[in-house]
């Protein structure tokens, strides 16, 4: 079993790649770089040794200070899974598209746009998934309020529906 | 290799078709169209009759599942995911259950693992035979979609004596059910079984078999596995490619070790490997292995207190993330939870098969004919519900 942070490490000296752990110890994941992030995972999706060959998920998390995006890639041949985190903290919240290297990305990409505001570089069709073109906003970013119009309908009708609801 | 350098083969009924260089068309298919199976449009760009580039646009069933989850506790949130897959309920709480049970470090025993894989491969069945009965119905054949949901109310009978619900259960909650199965349900459910498997090929007779429904699905839609696999594929569409690959046999859960079943890979015994036809076969396939897991399930079901494990708050949740990935009958659904210790997740994403699996249309449709186009939909069996979440 290859330890893929110093498989990393060996490959882009400057990366400086970490594994995260939290409560489980199956699921820790590597954090990455944001600059070198597209040129890392073209060598774990094209290297003989590595051969991530499906990206399974991306997932958008708000942690306040960043954004950080969550990548699954799988590896059929090995029955292996493997989770990049990459963090889009600074100002203009930017991410290397890996649409070229798996088409998979495509959608999870624009859905991440359309979610967060997480802009992704040399995505072919960055434009939002779920939400219509002309939303104000992006939904799940913990800041978000939800606006009281939309092309001049009302859609809040009471102040406390439009942040999340406590509950005891 | 990225799949714009991969040649995608087209099948052989394409060699007649004129190549026309008339002026481009576009056409809306949806959202208001029976054979979206929902509310999707597809936006094509036609010349004549081909369709050279066939754009899905989402969202109009967009209810920010993901944003509600994480305004509610966790037990709240089970309901929610009835809504996401309402073919598939059960299968969709279960692959909620999973990984709030892995992060929480929950082992429910042996009765309730089998429960929820006996549900789990009846509401497959009945997701199936919905599958089915409306892509007949999408070819032109009526008759076998009335046959379909005949079959169907007896496993829709079986849910409502569990758990009240016909369509939306929530049966299954973080670490047990919501309750235990009714006096007789077990030999019910085996009658169920007994009456069921000689309607298979009934199907096949009817409509797999059926000579104008293989010439109008073989060959049609053709996806290869590399593209399957690029595309984000899985499920009956991805093992319609040959790919052999089924979380319930490659990654077991719940006790799926246990159980002695085939997984079904498509062959092109009608056209090519992975074409409409092979897709639709798969399911048909699929549900002879879903009753024979029912039966080894309910073999050596123990007797056992079915709440043992249920937790009695979400007040000590451990920090962290977890990632869990499930089989339901369209596909892998993975849920990503992120955990900040309190009572309500603080990020819960669901990767949706069906989301995946429609992805990878722009690329079946390409130069096949705007009729074919309906048939290459409607054997993703895409539920919207999912897709938009």
């Amino acid at each position: 079993m290859i330890d893929w942070r110093d498989w990393v490490e060996e490959k882009f000296p400057d990366s400086k790649p970490e594994w995260i752990q939290e409560a489980l110890e199956d699921e820790k994941s590597l954090l990455l770089p944001t600059e070198q992030f597209d040129t890392i995972v073209r060598a774990l999706r094209l290297d003989d040794q590595a051969r991530f060959d499906s990206l399974h998920c991306i997932a958008g998390v708000d942690r306040k200070q960043y954004i950080e995006v969550v990548y699954i890639l799988f590896a059929f041949s090995r029955n292996e899974r493997l989770k990049l985190k990459v963090r889009a903290n600074n100002e203009l919240q930017e991410i290397p598209s890996i649409t070229e290297l798996y088409p998979s990305a495509d959608w999870h990409e624009r859905e991440i746009y359309d979610m967060f505001g997480v802009y992704f570089r040399n995505h072919p069709d960055m434009r939002r998934i779920l939400m219509p073109d002309d939303w104000e906003g992006h939904p799940l970013r913990k800041d978000y309020v939800q606006p009281e119009f939309y092309n001049g309908w009302r859609i809040a009708a009471e102040e406390e529906h439009r942040t999340a609801r406590p509950v005891n | 290799m990225p799949v714009h350098e991969l040649n995608i083969p087209l099948g052989p009924s394409h060699d007649k078709i004129v190549k026309l260089t008339g002026e481009s068309m576009t056409l809306n298919m949806g959202p208001q169209h029976p054979s979206t199976h929902g509310v999707l449009r597809v936006e094509l760009h036609t010349d004549g009759e081909v369709v050279h580039d066939a754009i899905p646009h989402l969202g109009y069933l967009h209810r920010c599942f993901e944003k509600i989850c994480e305004g509610l506790p966790y037990n709240q949130v089970l309901p929610y995911t009835d809504r996401l897959d309402y073919c598939a309920a059960m299968n969709m709480n279960f692959g909620y259950v999973l990984p709030v049970e892995k992060l929480m470090g929950i082992q429910v025993g042996d009765r309730v693992q089998r429960i929820r894989v006996v549900m789990a491969e009846l509401n497959r069945i009945a997701s199936h035979l919905i599958a089915i009965g409306t892509y007949g119905l999408d070819a032109g054949a009526f008759t076998p979609f009335l046959y379909c949901f005949r079959d169907r109310e007896h496993i829709l009978d079986l849910f409502e004596q569990v758990s009240g619900g016909r369509l939306l259960y929530s049966y299954m909650c973080i670490g047990g059910l919501m309750a235990d199965l009714p006096e007789g349900w077990i030999a019910r459910c085996l009658e169920f079984c007994d009456y069921f498997e000689p309607k298979i090929d009934e199907y096949n007779n009817l409509l797999s078999y059926n000579k104008i429904f293989t010439e109008r699905t073989a060959n049609v839609g053709v996806l290869p596995p590399e593209v399957a696999i690029a595309c984000g594929c899985t499920g009956p569409m991805l093992r319609a490619s040959g790919v052999k690959w089924d979380l319930r046999k490659d990654e077991p859960y719940s006790g799926y070790e246990k159980y002695d079943f085939n997984v079904i890979v498509g062959e092109g015994a009608k056209g090519t490997v992975g074409d409409s036809w092979d897709r639709f076969f798969v399911r048909v396939l699929e549900m002879t292995e879903s009753v024979k897991i029912i039966r080894q399930a309910l073999a050596g079901i123990p007797e056992e207190d079915i709440s043992a494990t249920i937790p009695k708050n979400f007040m000590k949740m451990p920090v962290g993330d977890v990632y869990f990935r499930s089989e339901t009958p369209r596909g892998e659904i993975g849920f990503y939870i992120v955990s900040d210790g309190t009572k309500n997740p603080y990020r819960l994403k669901v990767r949706s098969p069906a989301f995946c699996n429609l992805s990878a249309v722009p690329y079946m449709a390409r130069d096949q004919l705007i009729a074919d186009l309906v048939i290459i939909l409607g054997s993703v069996d895409i539920v919207l519900g999912e897709v938009d979440r």
